[in-house]
């Protein structure tokens, strides 16, 4: 079937179901390729708001309205009314305009879902039922290909949603200016996925799952506008973890309310809040706090209570305290970045959302900084009494969808998201893998097909970015070895010295702008420092830049006519047409794989176009064979999936330490390279430590028992 | 550019990243170089001089002044304890210094985090830690300390060389303009008596003819002795 249909705001349900219904049997005698939004929002105002019942959008019979009738008497004056304001939506885009008119002739038909309608019926008045549907859609023209793709494009709502920058100093066909802005071009229309995580109203919560650049936070963010026309009374929550994304949702949120509603949001109703929040900037925990009387903890107090912790010990609290004395507060609660909040956070949202508790939550698995893992279903939201999980994800038969997965990445070339993940999981890295999806069928979820092999435990597969999960353009804009560039150096000086170069003909020659460049310091600790090595390098090139969060205020990520370097964690929820990451080695081996690698995988991601891997010898040359590896896989992931005990063992082995477990490690490290250096410089007689033969032994022998198990 | 600005300058930079390399600071923004032909006068300053209120000499000793400072990276030197350096000099085009303006904000934040290596970012957290009601405890109270040279005015309630602590219109008789090394010396040495700073490479410089020959008679003024 090649129907989709968007499960929104639904008025009439037993109607609606009709009208599915003869769509489908239609759909069965002619092909209707398109989208059936229920519930599409029109306008509101605070006065009055227009939904449509069911509109359609179709490449075989254009824009067609359904009203569902009930009165007889008035349809005329409803498909008047629906008439113009569908007249008045489209011609607010000049592109739907030629001269004074449209390009397209919005078709209106009441659909009764009884007997068969009578009442006047014309050319300008349709009406029908589930007998009479076929002759009506029969009579209607197919829309030329390029009126249905400016068609999708306004009324799929983003069309506005990001300013596309002008880029007039593009002039030459295939510099890297040319082509982002072909890429920021193409990037408007809403995929069914995305339509539906958007406007699709589950009787409960609701979750949507994604890669990185899959259109999350927009589908969020266009979900609290919609739910804010629908019911302009409810309180409704956003919520995430990065700071910088509180700009982002008021922008976006302003933008599509402004869409729908033609007037900003009621911000009173619509509370944009960071999950945790300070005094003077309230957030999802310390609202709810203050309304239960508790007195929100800090940063620092809760630190000092739980550790590393802090933030699942002090929710927990809350969660105890809520439930002695219940308040629900909102209506509604949207949670972006939902893997890097604690089970306890859900279980507050869910105590304070009135029912049917429509929390909608986003994430993406493999954003997670810190090594822990996504809290199941049952510890985000609980148990009944009955020991059964009071959330499940099952959908009906024709219910709106509960568990979405979005399978397209916008953001990444599929080479470059191929290799983050190669990275990211260690496939091709010499001690194996370091970690693994629990659940082996996200693979599938996230765009991957298998092109040998079995996904199961103990088996080998080899995976590849399947071609609908990227768009097409990367194919006939990029090429693999211009997307990705991997090299190592012997100093940080050398490496500095060809990126400053690099960066300068970005900017004169590949007309790019200075805001079109990240540079990503994987090792947050020493970012201060290696920036400042840089920008001397940079400076000498007559680049201006800056290190976000440093010296800039902290919500400023791009500062004009300036390039943004920035730690890894400030890097986190931004992106950019070309990423630099310099002193990758940081990620390439350690003692918490887990989030070093996750931390190159997040840098990687930035990326929108070019990516450029940087970093000093030789630990560089660990990474940069298993980028070669990848490379000569041709972009694939060839390997063998662990038995769930191994699963375990890998996830024990790169967990995050403890700050003991850590400085042991670091100086066991630095005496390992003392006695390396004194070996090779023969300073020192290996006869003379004899503690180095079982040392040696221990080691031969843990190989071999890894190997046995395997 | 005249000798006395190109030593200046050079000395400002060479002990920034001296005190880096000591692990003394953490952060460095380059001095910025400028003259101005209409009036004669050459400067090295810090670069990004913002206006308004929040920096103006009235709002001295005021923490919304140190956030405005560092939010705008408005200094030379982020100290390891996050407290702000920043100076400028300006000179005549013959190399005489002219005024000088040589500031330490101590960070109002006592034991403060390691937030620049996390997602608030350096100044987010220190806002996050101004916000926090607990964090009240973690306040420590110091005064900046600015040392001013203005050649052109010289008047009892106002020498040529003092210095400002405490308050905006407090200020401490000096004898002369002292360089930058002078000033970050005598920072170390009174405000930071538990750190040892290398100060092995560090010159000094010597701003001439300016040394104060005549005492000044202070009118209805008290002796205040530390």
């Amino acid at each position: 079937m090649s129907l989709n249909i968007v499960r929104g705001h639904v008025r009439n349900p037993i109607g609606i179901k009709k009208l599915i219904d003869a769509l489908n049997e239609y759909d069965q005698y002619q092909d209707i390729t398109g989208t059936l939004f229920l519930g599409y929002p029109l306008s509101a105002t605070t006065e009055f708001i227009t939904t449509v019942d069911a509109l359609l959008i179709s490449k075989s019979h254009g824009l067609v309205a359904f009203l569902l009738g009930s009165d007889i008497e008035q349809f005329e004056e409803e498909q008047d009314s629906l008439f113009f304001q569908i007249v008045n939506t489209l011609t607010n885009y000049e592109t739907l305009r030629k001269g004074r008119y449209l390009v397209i002739d919005p078709v209106v038909i009441t659909f009764f879902d009884t007997t068969t309608p009578r009442g006047r019926h014309d050319d300008a008045y349709k009406t029908c039922n589930s007998e009479s549907l076929k002759s009506e859609l029969d009579n209607l023209n197919a829309p030329s290909e390029d009126i249905f793709k400016l068609l999708n494009e306004a009324l799929q709502k983003i069309g506005k949603m990001k300013p596309r920058k002008k880029r007039d100093n593009v002039k030459k066909p295939s510099s890297y200016g040319t082509k982002i802005k072909k890429i920021e071009k193409e990037i408007a229309n809403l995929d069914r996925w995305q339509q539906q995580a958007a406007f699709e109203i589950a009787g409960g919560p609701q979750r949507i799952r994604g890669l990185a650049g899959s259109g999350k936070t927009v589908v969020l963010a266009l979900k609290a506008a919609y739910f804010h026309m629908l019911h302009p009374d409810w309180n409704i929550a956003v919520t995430f973890y990065t700071r910088s994304l509180s700009q982002q949702f008021r922008e976006l949120i302003s933008t599509f309310a402004l869409d729908f509603m033609k007037e900003i949001p009621n911000w009173e109703r619509i509370q944009i809040l960071h999950a945790w929040g300070t005094t003077s900037e309230p957030g999802v925990y310390s609202r709810v706090a203050d309304s239960i009387g508790v007195t929100p903890k800090s940063y620092n107090i809760a630190k000092a209570t739980y550790g590393k912790n802090s933030f699942e010990g002090i929710c927990t609290e809350l969660v105890e305290a809520m439930d002695k004395k219940p308040f629900q507060q909102w209506d509604a609660v949207l949670i972006d970045e939902a893997q890097d909040l604690p089970a306890s956070f859900f279980k507050l949202c869910y105590r304070a959302t009135t029912d049917p508790k429509r929390i909608v939550f986003a994430y993406d698995e493999l954003q997670n900084l810190s090594s822990n893992n996504i809290p199941t279903i049952e510890e985000m939201f609980g148990k009944s009494d009955e020991d059964i999980p009071v959330v499940n994800f099952t959908t009906g038969q024709g219910e709106a969808s509960r568990d979405i997965i979005l399978p397209v990445c916008y953001r990444n070339t599929p080479w470059t998201l191929s290799l983050a993940h190669a990275l990211g999981f260690g496939i091709y890295r010499s001690s194996g893998l370091v970690q693994m999806f629990q659940d082996l069928e996200i693979w599938r979820d996230i765009g991957y097909r298998v092109s040998s092999g079995s996904l199961q435990y103990n088996e080998n597969v080899v995976l590849e970015r399947s071609s609908t999960s990227y768009p097409e353009y990367f194919d006939h804009l990029i090429s693999r070895e211009e997307a990705i560039q991997v090299k190592s150096f012997s100093t940080q000086a050398e490496q500095y010295e060809k990126v400053a170069a690099e960066i300068k003909k970005n900017l004169t020659e590949d007309e790019l702008d200075p805001d079109d460049i990240l540079v990503i310091f994987p090792d947050a600790y020493y970012a201060k420092r290696q920036y400042m090595d840089l920008r001397d390098y940079l400076s000498d090139n007559g680049i201006k830049s800056f290190l976000a969060g440093v010296s800039s205020d902290r919500d400023t990520f791009h500062l004009a006519n300036h390039i943004t370097c920035s730690s890894i964690y400030r890097a986190k929820g931004n992106e950019a047409p070309i990423v630099y990451i310099l002193n990758a080695e940081f990620c390439a081996a350690g003692t918490e794989m887990i989030t070093l690698r996750g931390s190159l995988f997040t840098a990687i991601t930035r990326s929108r176009a070019w990516v450029r891997i940087y970093g000093i010898n030789p630990e560089m040359r660990t990474l940069e064979e298993e980028i070669q590896k990848c490379i000569a896989e041709n972009y694939s992931l060839r390997f063998r999936i662990p038995t769930q005990e191994e699963l375990t063992r890998i996830r024990i082995a790169y967990r995050e330490r403890t700050s003991t477990e850590k400085i042991v490690a670091k100086r066991v490290s630095g005496q390992l390279r003392e006695i390396l250096r004194l070996i090779e410089s023969d300073e020192l007689d290996v006869d003379m430590v004899p503690e180095i033969i079982p040392l040696l032994q221990t080691l031969h022998l843990r190989e071999k028992t890894d190997e046995y198990n395997e | 550019m005249n000798n006395n600005v190109v030593n200046t300058k050079t000395q400002i930079e060479n002990t920034c990243k001296d005190l880096i390399n000591q692990k003394l600071a953490i952060f460095h923004n380059p001095s910025v170089f400028s003259e101005n032909q209409e009036e004669h006068i050459e400067y090295v300053t810090w670069d990004n001089h913002q206006g308004g209120r929040l920096v103006s000499g009235k709002n001295f000793n005021n923490i919304s002044q140190y956030l405005a400072i560092i939010t705008s990276g408005a200094y030379q030197l982020l100290l390891f304890d996050y407290s702000v350096i920043r100076c400028s000099f300006i000179f005549d085009m013959k190399g005489k210094i002219q005024s000088q303006n040589l500031l330490w904000w101590p960070c109002p934040i006592k034991d403060t985090m390691a937030w620049a290596e996390t997602e608030l970012g350096l100044i987010g957290g220190l806002k996050q830690d101004l916000d926090d009601i607990v964090a009240l405890e973690q306040l420590k109270m110091r005064t900046p300390i600015r040392v001013d040279f203005d050649r052109d005015i010289d008047r009892t309630d106002h020498p040529s060389s003092h210095i400002h602590l405490q308050h905006h219109a407090t200020r401490v008789r000096c004898n002369a303009p002292i360089c930058f090394n002078t000033f970050m010396k005598s920072i170390f040495k009174n405000f930071y008596p538990d750190i040892t700073v290398s100060l092995k490479n560090w010159d000094y410089l010597h701003y001439s003819g300016l040394t104060r020959t005549r005492a000044i008679e202070y009118l209805n003024s008290t002796v205040v002795s530390f």
